[in-house]
C-alpha cells in the first residue's frame, strides 16, 4: 500500500564532509539574515536622503545653510579615512580566511580606529557648526542635516562596537579561520555603512546647493 | 449596551420607515447641482455600474458553485470527520489552465484600460475652469474650526482681498469661480459635495480648486480632513445668487460698518465688542488695533486702501484668527455654520447666539487655553451680553 | 549587528556530542511546562501561540473602542463620548486593529506555520523570534498605558502633521504613538529577516520554491513588504519624535516645511501595510478552499506570480490616498492609473479560487465558509476599491464612511475572515482539538450578517455625504437610519465574536470526551498535518523529502489506471506520530524578553524623565550582551550537541542519524525561479497524481 508513498530515506544533510552551510541557498542564515537587514536599511537610509533633498532648498532668506558652514576639504578627509577602512576590513577578512591570526588583529583594531577618527571628525564637524550656530533646531536644513549624518553616525559607531567584539575575541584566541564568516558579516555591514557614506557625501556635501 | 443600541436603533429605524421620503441628504453625492459634481457623478454611475455588474457575475458563481458541488451529506453509516466529511471520494483534479488564466488577466485589464481612459479625460476636465464675465477669485482658508473666504473681485489672489467673510461663501450662479484653497494652523479638506469633490487646505500650500452651481440655492458643506477637537463641527455653505443679486450683496460686503456714537442702537454693545472681542474677530471700519506700532491703535477701516493700490496688509481684514463678523446678520450660520442664525420663522436664534458668546466651548468642543477655538466669555452679565447681541444685530 | 543568532539550525537528528561549557552564562531556563517554559520559550509554534493569543486580547480591545464608536454614532448628536475621548477612541481602533491585531495574527499564523509547511525543525533564529514577540507585546502595552497617562493618541492612526505637533496635540498621546509604533515596527523588522532567512534557507530537501504552499508564499511577500516598508515608516515616526520632543523643524510650517513629507513617508509604508494585512488572509484560504474542494488549488504558479505582482505593485500605488491632497494632476493621473491597474492581479486570485471550487465536491466546514465569505466579500471592497481609483470620484469619496465601508470590507471582509478560517483549520493541529462546527456555523453567520449590516450601509452614508472621524452629525443631515443600523450590526460582530471565543472553551472543555482529531482531520494537503496535533516539539520525527507541491496528501492519494483518485496509503501510514524525541532543539533563553522590556522603559524614558530611559537602555543593552554570550543551545539540555557557537557547526558529529536509511543525498536544491516545478501545464490538462 504504502509503497512509493513512505518518505524517501533521511538524510542527514548536516553530515555532509562539506562544510558549507546545509541550507537551501548555501548561504549560512547569519549571512542571508545580514543581507536581508542591509535591505531594509537601504530604505531607511533612503527615506532620511530624501526628507533632506526635500528640505535643503527650503530655507528662508538669509537663513544660515549649507554652504555657509561645509568645510568640504575636511569632509574630503575624514570621507577618505572612512573608505579606507573598508580596505583594511577587506585585508582583516582576508587575514583572518588565511588564519593570520596576528595580522587579523592589527587590520581589525586599524579599522576600528579608522572609524573612530572618522567619528571624531563628524564629531568635530557638528561643533563647528553648531559654534557657526547652526543648532538642531535653526531651520530645516539643520534639523534634516543633523539626522541624515547622525542617523549614520550611529550606525558607524555600531559598526565599530562589533569590530572592537571581534578584536576582544581575537585577543581571547577565539577568532579562527574557522570564525571568518563572523568577521566577514560584519564587514558586510561595514561595507554598507561605507557606500552609504559616500552617497550621503555626494548628495549632501558635494551636490551644488 | 446592546440592548441600548437596539432600542435606539429599533426607534430610529421606525422613526425613518415613518418618514420615509421626508429623509434629507444636504450633503448626498448624488444629489448634483454643479457642473463639475456632474462630471464627477457620470463618471462614476458607469464605473459603479461595471462593478455591479461584476459583483453580481462573481456572487452568482460562488452561490451556484455553493449549491452545485456541495458534497452529499454524510450518510448515517458514514464515519464523519470533524468538519463533517462524509466520504473519501475525489473529484476530477485540475491544475490550472493556461489559457484561462491569460483570459482573466487580460479581459480585467482592457476593462480598466477603458475606465483609465475615461478617468484621465475626467480628471483633466476637473481642474479646468470655464472663463466667465466675472472675474471673481476667492481664496479659501481653513482654521480650527471654522473657513475664511477672503474675496478678490479683479480675480488676482496674489493682492490684498476686497473683503472678507467668514462660512458662507456666496457665489454667483453658473459661473465657474476659481479657488485657492489653503490652511493657517492644520490640514483641513473645502467640500461641498453637490457642486464638486474635495480640496485639501495645507497649511503653507494652495491648492487650486473651482466651484460652480448650476442653480440659485444653498448648498452644505462639512471639512473633511480630520483636523482635531472640532471637526465634526466645522460646516460650511456656499450660496449660490443670481448676478444680479451678487452685486448687491458684494456692494453690501464692500460697504464699511459705521462707527457707532452715544446714544445710537447698539452703541454699549459696541463698545464692549472694541473692548473684548477685537483682538481676535474684525469688523472693517470698527476694531482698532495698533498696525504701525506707534502706541495708538488706528481704526480698521476701509478707506484705508480702498481704491488705491497702495499695498496694505490683508490681516487688517484678518487679524487675530478669528471670523470677520462685518455684516454679521447677512449670513444664516455661525460659530463654522454648525447653529442657524435664525430660526424657522426669520426670528434670530437668540438663545444660542448667547450661549455661544458667554460660553463657547460648551457649545462646540475646543481647545481655548491652547488659543484652539473662542474663549469663554463667562464674567460677562446677562445684560453685557444682550448688549452685544444687540450690537451684532446692527452688522447688516 | 550582535544579535544575530549564532547559527543555522540543523534539521536533523543528532547524537549528543561533548561541548564545551561557556563562561559567565546563567543557568539556561529549562523544562518545556509551566509558565516560564512559555516566557522564555523560543519554540516558533508557541512563540506563534503567544502572537495569536495577545492579538485576540487586542482583538476585544479594539472591538470595545469600534463599539464605542458606534454607540456614540447610533443617533445624532451622540453624547457617549465627548469629542476628545472620541478622537483618543477612533485613533486608538485604528492603531490597534492594524498594528496590534491583524498584523500579529499574522505573525501568528506566519511563525506557527512557516517552519512547518517547509518542513523545517524552527525558524532560522528562535531567540530573535522570541525577541520579535516580546517586542510586539510590550509595544502594545506600551500604547495602551498611554490611557492612563494623559491620554491616549488622537490624531487618527495617519497622524497627519501638522494636527500631530505638539502645538496641536500638547498630551503625550502621539508621543506613545511615535515610541509605541516603533517598538512595534522592530518587532516586525526582525521578525520579517528571521523568516525571510527562514523560507530561503530552511526548506527541507526537495521544496523548491515553486512547490511551498501559497500561504508560505503569501507570507514571504509580506515579510519582504514589511523588511522594506517599516524602514519608511522608522523614519515617519522618528521625524515626527525628534519634531515633538526635541523641536526640530520637519513638519513645522513656519519654518518653510511641506506637511506632505509626513503623507508621503506614511503612505509609502501605508500602502504596502495595506497588503501586509490582507496578504496573509489570502494565503490562508489559499490553503483552505483547496482542501474542503478536494482539488490542488487552481493556477498555482499564477497564484504565486499574482501575490507577488501584488506585492511589487503595492509599492506604486501609496499616492492614491493623497489624491485631494494637492499633489498635482499629473501625480493624480499617474497614480490613479496604477491603483486600478494592481486590481489586476487581485481579480486573479479570486477568479483562481473560484476555478478550484468549480468542479469540485465542496464541504462546508467553518473554515471553509469563512474562506468563501473572504473570496465574496473582500471581492465587494476589491470592487469599490475600483469606484475610488477613478481619481475624479475619489474627490467625492475619500474620508468619507464610503471610504470606511471600502477598507473594512477589504480588512475585516478580507483579513478577518481570512484569520478566522485559519483558526478553524488550524485549531486542531495547534492544540489538539477541533473547534466545535455547530456553534462554529452559527458564529460564521452572525458575524456574517453583522459585518454586512455595519459596513454595508456605510457605503450608502459615504455617498450621502458623511465625511469620516467626526464624532457626531446632526439630526437634519439625513445620516441617522443608517447608523443605527450600523450601530445594530456592529453588537452582532460583537456577538459573533463572543461565540468564537464561547466554542474555543466549550470545545476544549468538551475535548476529553472525544477522539482525539488526530494528525489530518480535514485531509489535507501541505506537511503541516504530516506530524502529530498538537504539533510535537520538535515537529517533525524525521526529515522529508519533498518531490512534489501537495506533497502531504500525494503520499496519501494516488490514480488508478482510469484516472481515478484512490487512497495508497494511510494517514497514519504517512505522517510522522511524533514519538521521536531524540531530537536535537534549541534552547529556551531568558534574553530575549529581558532585553524587549527595555524598550518601552525608554520610551517612557524619553516621554518623562530620561532616567527611565537610561534603566531601559542597561535593560537592552545587558540583554543583548547576555544573548551575545549565550550559545543559542545549552550545553546541560538534554538532547544539546554541538554547543559551541558560530559556524562551526558539524564538526564533531558526523554520526548518521538511527533512522536514517539509504544513500539518496540531500537534494538541497539552490532558489528554483522556474514557475513550472513539477506541475505541467496545459489547457484542460489534468496533472498526474501520485
Amino acid at each position: 500500500m504504502a509503497d512509493t508513498a513512505l518518505a524517501p530515506p533521511a538524510t542527514d544533510v548536516h553530515a555532509e564532509e562539506d562544510h558549507a552551510a546545509p541550507t537551501s541557498t548555501g548561504l549560512s542564515n547569519d549571512k542571508l539574515g545580514m543581507w536581508v537587514f542591509l535591505g531594509s536599511e537601504c530604505l531607511l537610509f533612503g527615506g532620511l536622503i530624501s526628507t533632506y533633498l526635500l528640505y535643503k532648498n527650503r530655507l528662508p532668506e538669509g537663513e544660515i545653510g549649507p554652504d555657509d558652514v561645509f568645510d568640504i576639504p575636511f569632509t574630503s578627509v575624514s570621507s577618505f579615512v572612512l573608505l579606507m577602512s573598508s580596505l583594511t576590513m577587506v585585508l582583516a577578512l582576508s587575514a583572518v580566511q588565511r588564519n593570520d591570526i596576528r595580522r587579523s588583529r592589527i587590520w581589525l583594531l586599524t579599522t576600528a580606529m579608522l572609524g573612530a577618527t572618522f567619528i571624531s571628525g563628524q564629531v568635530y564637524e557638528f561643533t563647528a557648526f553648531y559654534r557657526e550656530d547652526l543648532g538642531y533646531t535653526t531651520n530645516l536644513f539643520s534639523s534634516a542635516f543633523y539626522t541624515l549624518t547622525g542617523f549614520h553616525g550611529v550606525h558607524v559607531s555600531l559598526g565599530i562596537v562589533m569590530l572592537m567584539s571581534l578584536f576582544v575575541r581575537s585577543m581571547k584566541g577565539n577568532l579562527d579561520s574557522s570564525h571568518s564568516e563572523r568577521v566577514e558579516i560584519v564587514g558586510l555591514y561595514w561595507h554598507f555603512v561605507d557606500i552609504v557614506w559616500i552617497l550621503i557625501f555626494t548628495i549632501v556635501y558635494l551636490f551644488p546647493q | 449596551m446592546s440592548l441600548r443600541t437596539l432600542r435606539i436603533g429599533g426607534f430610529v429605524a421606525l422613526a425613518t420607515v415613518l418618514l420615509s421620503g421626508c429623509g434629507k441628504h444636504p450633503l448626498d453625492t448624488f444629489d448634483t447641482d454643479g457642473e463639475k459634481a456632474e462630471l464627477i457623478a457620470d463618471l462614476f454611475y458607469p464605473v459603479l455600474g461595471v462593478a455591479i455588474f461584476v459583483f453580481i457575475v462573481v456572487q452568482s458563481a460562488i452561490v451556484y458553485m455553493v449549491v452545485k458541488y456541495r458534497a452529499p451529506a454524510p450518510g448515517p453509516d458514514d464515519e464523519v470527520r470533524p468538519g463533517g466529511y462524509p466520504d473519501d471520494e475525489y473529484p476530477g483534479q485540475n491544475h490550472g489552465n493556461t489559457r484561462l488564466e491569460i483570459l482573466w488577466t487580460i479581459v480585467p485589464t482592457v476593462m480598466l484600460a477603458a475606465i483609465s481612459v475615461f478617468t484621465l479625460v475626467s480628471l483633466f476636465d476637473l481642474d479646468d475652469v470655464e472663463a466667465s464675465e466675472e472675474s471673481l477669485a476667492i481664496t479659501v482658508v481653513g482654521q480650527q474650526w471654522w473657513w475664511e473666504f477672503q474675496y478678490h473681485l479683479d480675480g488676482d489672489t496674489e493682492s490684498p482681498p476686497d473683503f472678507v467673510t467668514a462660512n458662507e461663501m456666496v457665489i454667483p450662479v453658473e459661473v465657474d469661480v476659481p479657488l485657492l484653497i489653503t490652511s493657517r494652523d492644520v490640514i483641513h479638506s473645502y467640500w461641498i459635495p453637490r457642486l464638486n469633490g474635495k480640496r485639501d487646505g495645507v497649511p503653507g500650500r494652495e491648492h487650486p480648486w473651482v466651484i460652480q452651481a448650476n442653480e440659485v440655492g444653498r448648498f452644505a458643506g462639512q471639512c473633511t480632513e480630520f483636523c482635531g477637537l472640532s471637526h465634526a463641527y466645522m460646516r460650511m455653505w456656499t450660496e449660490a445668487v443670481s448676478a444680479a443679486d451678487f452685486d448687491v450683496w458684494v456692494e453690501n460686503q464692500l460697504r464699511t460698518q459705521p462707527v457707532l456714537v452715544e446714544g445710537d442702537v447698539g452703541y454699549d454693545g459696541q463698545q464692549l465688542f472694541v473692548g473684548n472681542c477685537q483682538s481676535c474677530h474684525v469688523i472693517t471700519g470698527v476694531t482698532q488695533r495698533d498696525r504701525d506700532g506707534d502706541g495708538t491703535p488706528e481704526v480698521d477701516t476701509w478707506d484705508l486702501y480702498q481704491g488705491t493700490d497702495k499695498y496694505v496688509d490683508p490681516a487688517i481684514l484678518t487679524a487675530g484668527a478669528a471670523p470677520n463678523l462685518t455684516h454679521f446678520m447677512t449670513r444664516q450660520t455661525f460659530a463654522g455654520s454648525f447653529f442657524d442664525l435664525y430660526d424657522a420663522d426669520g426670528d434670530l436664534n437668540r438663545a444660542q447666539l448667547e450661549a455661544w458668546i458667554r460660553n463657547a466651548p460648551a457649545e462646540k468642543p475646543n481647545n481655548w487655553e491652547n488659543q484652539q477655538g473662542m474663549t469663554p466669555f463667562t464674567g460677562l452679565t446677562a445684560d453685557q451680553v444682550d448688549d452685544l447681541v444687540e450690537y451684532l444685530t446692527t452688522l447688516r | 549587528m550582535a544579535i544575530i543568532e549564532q547559527r543555522p539550525l540543523e534539521l536533523t537528528t543528532g547524537a549528543p556530542a561533548v561541548v564545551e561549557r561557556p563562561l559567565g552564562v546563567l543557568t539556561r531556563p529549562q523544562g518545556s511546562t509551566g509558565w516560564k517554559s512559555w516566557l522564555f520559550t523560543v519554540d516558533h509554534k508557541r512563540i506563534g501561540i503567544l502572537y495569536g493569543g495577545t492579538a485576540m486580547f487586542f482583538f476585544l480591545v479594539g472591538g470595545v473602542e469600534a463599539l464605542l464608536i458606534r454607540l456614540q454614532l447610533a443617533q445624532p448628536n451622540g453624547t457617549v463620548l465627548s469629542a476628545d475621548t472620541y478622537n483618543q477612541v477612533f485613533t486608538m481602533h485604528g492603531v490597534t486593529m492594524i498594528f496590534l491585531v491583524a498584523m500579529p495574527l499574522a505573525a501568528a499564523f506566519a511563525n506557527y506555520l512557516i517552519p512547518l509547511q517547509i518542513g523545517a525543525r524552527d525558524v532560522a533564529f528562535p531567540r530573535l523570534n522570541a525577541f520579535s514577540f516580546w517586542c510586539f507585546l510590550f509595544g502594545g502595552i506600551f500604547l495602551n498605558t498611554s490611557w492612563f497617562m494623559g491620554g491616549a493618541p488622537d490624531g487618527g492612526w495617519f497622524n497627519y502633521a501638522p494636527n500631530s505637533g505638539v502645538l496641536f496635540s500638547p498630551s503625550h498621546g502621539i508621543d506613545f504613538y511615535a515610541l509605541g509604533l516603533q517598538i512595534t515596527g522592530i518587532a516586525s523588522l526582525v521578525g520579517a529577516i528571521n523568516l525571510i532567512v527562514t523560507v530561503l534557507n530552511m526548506r527541507a530537501p526537495g521544496m523548491t520554491l515553486m512547490k511551498m504552499p501559497v500561504l508560505t508564499w503569501m507570507l514571504l511577500v509580506v515579510q519582504f513588504l514589511l523588511l522594506f516598508a517599516i524602514p519608511v515608516f522608522t523614519v515617519a515616526l522618528f521625524l515626527l519624535m525628534f519634531d515633538r520632543l526635541y523641536d526640530s523643524n520637519f513638519f513645522n510650517v513656519d519654518a518653510g516645511a511641506d506637511p506632505l513629507l509626513w503623507q508621503h513617508l506614511f503612505w509609502i509604508f501605508g500602502h504596502p501595510e495595506v497588503y501586509i494585512l490582507i496578504l496573509p488572509s489570502f494565503g490562508i484560504v489559499s490553503e483552505v478552499i483547496p482542501v474542503f474542494s478536494r482539488k490542488p488549488i487552481f493556477g498555482y504558479p499564477f497564484m504565486v506570480f499574482s501575490g507577488i505582482a501584488i506585492g511589487f505593485m503595492g509599492w506604486g500605488v501609496w499616492a492614491h490616498h493623497m489624491f485631494v491632497s494637492g499633489i498635482g494632476p499629473i501625480s493624480v493621473a499617474a497614480f490613479s492609473l496604477s491603483t486600478m491597474f494592481i486590481a489586476v492581479p487581485t481579480g486573479v486570485k479570486i477568479l483562481n479560487w473560484m476555478a478550484t471550487m468549480w468542479g469540485g465536491r465542496l464541504v462546508f466546514s467553518t473554515a471553509m465558509l469563512y474562506a468563501v465569505a473572504l473570496v465574496s466579500m473582500f471581492t465587494i471592497g476589491g470592487l469599490s476599491g475600483v469606484t475610488h481609483a477613478i481619481s475624479p470620484a475619489d474627490t467625492q469619496q475619500t474620508d468619507t464612511y464610503y471610504i470606511v465601508a471600502h477598507f473594512h470590507y477589504v480588512i475585516f471582509g478580507g483579513s478577518v475572515m481570512g484569520f478566522f478560517a485559519g483558526f478553524y483549520f488550524w485549531w486542531p493541529k495547534a492544540f489538539g482539538y477541533c473547534l466545535d462546527e455547530k456553534l462554529g456555523k452559527i458564529g460564521f453567520w452572525v458575524t456574517l450578517i453583522g459585518f454586512n449590516a455595519t459596513f454595508g450601509p456605510m457605503h450608502i452614508l459615504g455617498l450621502q455625504g458623511m465625511s469620516r472621524r467626526i464624532q457626531t452629525y446632526s439630526e437634519g443631515q439625513g445620516f441617522n437610519f443608517w447608523n443605527a443600523v450600523a450601530s445594530i450590526g456592529a453588537f452582532m460582530i460583537a456577538f459573533g465574536v463572543l461565540l468564537f471565543l464561547v466554542n474555543v472553551y466549550r470545545s476544549w472543555r468538551r475535548a476529553r470526551d472525544l477522539p482525539a482529531p488526530g494528525p489530518d482531520p480535514w485531509d489535507a494537503r501541505s506537511l503541516e498535518w504530516m506530524t502529530a496535533s498538537p504539533t510535537p516539539e520538535h515537529n517533525f520525527d524525521e526529515v522529508i523529502h519533498v518531490t512534489s507541491q501537495d506533497e502531504f496528501w500525494h503520499r496519501k492519494w494516488g490514480q488508478d489506471e482510469e484516472g481515478r483518485i484512490v487512497r495508497i496509503a494511510a494517514t497514519e501510514d504517512v505522517a510522522h506520530d511524533g514519538s521521536n524525541t531524540d531530537v536535537h532543539l534549541p534552547s529556551p533563553s531568558y534574553w530575549p524578553i529581558f532585553a524587549a522590556s527595555g524598550l518601552p522603559l525608554i520610551g517612557y524614558g524619553l516621554i518623562f524623565n530620561l532616567w527611565f530611559a537610561v534603566v531601559g537602555g542597561a535593560l537592552l543593552l545587558g540583554g543583548v550582551y547576555g544573548w551575545v554570550f549565550e550559545p543559542p543551545d545549552d550545553p546541560d539540555a538534554a538532547h544539546g550537541h554541538d554547543g559551541d557557537h558560530g559556524a562551526d557547526h558539524g564538526d564533531g558529529d558526523g554520526a548518521e542519524p538511527a533512522d536514517a536509511v539509504g544513500d539518496e543525498p540531500a537534494d538541497d536544491e539552490p532558489l528554483d525561479d522556474e514557475p513550472a516545478g513539477d506541475e505541467p501545464l496545459g489547457d484542460e490538462e489534468v496533472a498526474p497524481v501520485g
